[in-house]
């Protein structure tokens, strides 16, 4: 994929020499040029535009699900923020990055702020080894020092480290490592989510947000489909099928969807039901399949 | 001669790299600075979509929304295109839930019964009036969550 966008984005390029780079300065330093010839050939720059957009897991969001459906915080089951060190390659540094930055989103939601700053720690660590300086910056570190005790200054910073990390690897043209940060927090969420469902006194609501990851599942597929002539995606992705395939295993039944506007506040519900089927069997196949695959990302 | 050629290439090829991570860039600059602040009390999901889009074209994404929360769907686009682009957002089978067209709206503010993925279609049509030149400019889909 990474050959499609950067010969779209090449015949981007082309086109603004071809007009002269009309380049337009304004005040916030945005110049993407805004015209170019008519006759020029945009299928590249659709496909282009089209690989640029895809959907990935948020761990920011499974998190905050995680506790919204019960779960307590389990600070035993994090990854220990001092084995930042032992990641040697790209690959396992980026998914170690991804473990990490679940972990500092999951303390975070759950204002475990000491936690928190250790795999802020661990994240700077790893993150500065593959190249990501902008979500670690001092002005980042220094707010979120100053804002230990504010829950929700606190996630907005996490977020913004998420954001600058994502953006900046795609901004590079480094999707491969993206993906595989994305792919690392996915994992770790699921980590947690299975971990702390007791099957003794069974949380049917946490089992329900682990079966909806079917969803994240066939994105996270379909990219490492799609990136699978990148070596590292390769390798990562195998580790991955049996995950994929327990999922795709998972029947939905969906119901015609409705649209109403809540008359108070004037909000839109999108309605219609939507049924993953997991059975105990297959969910205990699930934590067994994850328990597994985040064991090899962590300990490499 | 083949190694001029060879020089040349790499030259060129060279540079087209660096107007791309330009461009790049320029995108994410607007994205940070235009977009995400206008989400509001929602908290971004975090991810990152900006890209160049031009006049005539268009662009899908598929999303997962979870039940039990709100959420801020926002495309945010630079002035040079805005006026022309809409969006539509549809339900996994097609069916139209929402559209931007004839509106300028350029948010959405709902919540699911059910988790779902809805397919959220970009559109910039082209004017119809053979003109010689095309409008474009960055793009981004900003997704934002209340708990």
């Amino acid at each position: 994929m990474s050959y499609i966008r950067l010969f779209g984005s090449i015949a981007i390029s082309m086109a603004l020499l071809s007009c002269g780079s009309e380049t337009q300065n304004t005040s916030d330093k945005v110049i993407v040029p805004s015209e170019v010839p008519a006759d020029l050939d945009t299928s590249q720059v659709f496909r282009s535009a089209q690989s640029i957009f895809y959907s990935m897991p948020s761990p920011l969001e499974l998190t905050s699900l995680i506790k919204k459906a019960g779960g307590q915080y389990r600070k035993d089951l994090l990854h220990n923020p001092a084995k930042a060190i032992i990641y040697q390659s790209a690959r396992t540094r980026a998914l170690a990055l991804g473990v990490y930055g679940a972990d500092l989103s999951y303390s975070a939601v759950y204002e475990q702020q000491g936690d928190a700053v250790k795999f802020l720690a661990a994240s700077k660590r790893l993150g500065e080894t593959i190249g990501i300086q902008e979500a670690f910056s001092a002005e980042i570190i220094e707010r979120t020092n100053a804002n230990l005790d504010n829950r929700d200054s606190i996630m907005a910073i996490m977020t913004e480290m998420y954001w600058q990390t994502n953006s900046q690897l795609k901004e590079e043209n480094r999707d491969q490592l993206a993906l595989l940060v994305v792919a690392g927090g996915w994992i770790e969420g699921l980590y947690i989510g299975c971990s702390v469902y007791d099957p003794s006194e069974p949380n049917f609501n946490i089992q329900k947000r682990m079966s909806e990851q079917k969803f994240a599942s066939q994105q996270l597929e379909e990219m490492f489909i799609l990136m699978k002539d990148d070596y590292m995606v390769d390798e990562t992705g195998k580790i991955f099928q049996p995950l994929f395939e327990l999922f795709n295993s998972l029947n939905i039944e969906y119901e015609e969807s409705s649209v109403s506007e809540n008359k108070g506040n004037g909000s839109i519900n999108i309605g219609g039901k939507t049924n993953i089927d997991m059975t105990r069997e297959q969910f205990d196949n699930l934590r067994n399949i994850v328990f597994e695959l985040r064991a090899k990302i962590v300990e490499p | 001669m083949i190694k001029k050629t060879s020089l040349f290439t790499l030259i060129f090829l060279l540079s087209q790299v660096t107007l791309v991570t330009e461009i790049n860039a320029q995108c994410k600059s607007f994205t940070k600075k235009k977009c995400i602040s206008n989400l509001g009390d929602y908290n971004s999901n975090g991810q990152y979509n900006g890209a160049v889009m031009f006049q005539g074209e268009e662009a899908t994404l598929m999303q997962t929304f979870y039940s039990g929360q709100k959420y801020k769907l926002m495309i945010c686009s630079q002035s040079s295109i805005a006026e022309d682009l809409f969006f539509e957002v549809q339900d996994f089978r097609g069916n139209l839930i929402y559209s931007s067209d004839g509106t300028d709206k350029n948010f959405f503010e709902f919540d699911v019964e059910s988790t779902q993925q809805l397919k959220i279609r970009i559109v910039i049509p082209d004017d119809g009036g053979g003109s010689q030149i095309k409008k474009n400019g960055c793009v981004s889909v900003i997704v934002g969550f209340q708990e």
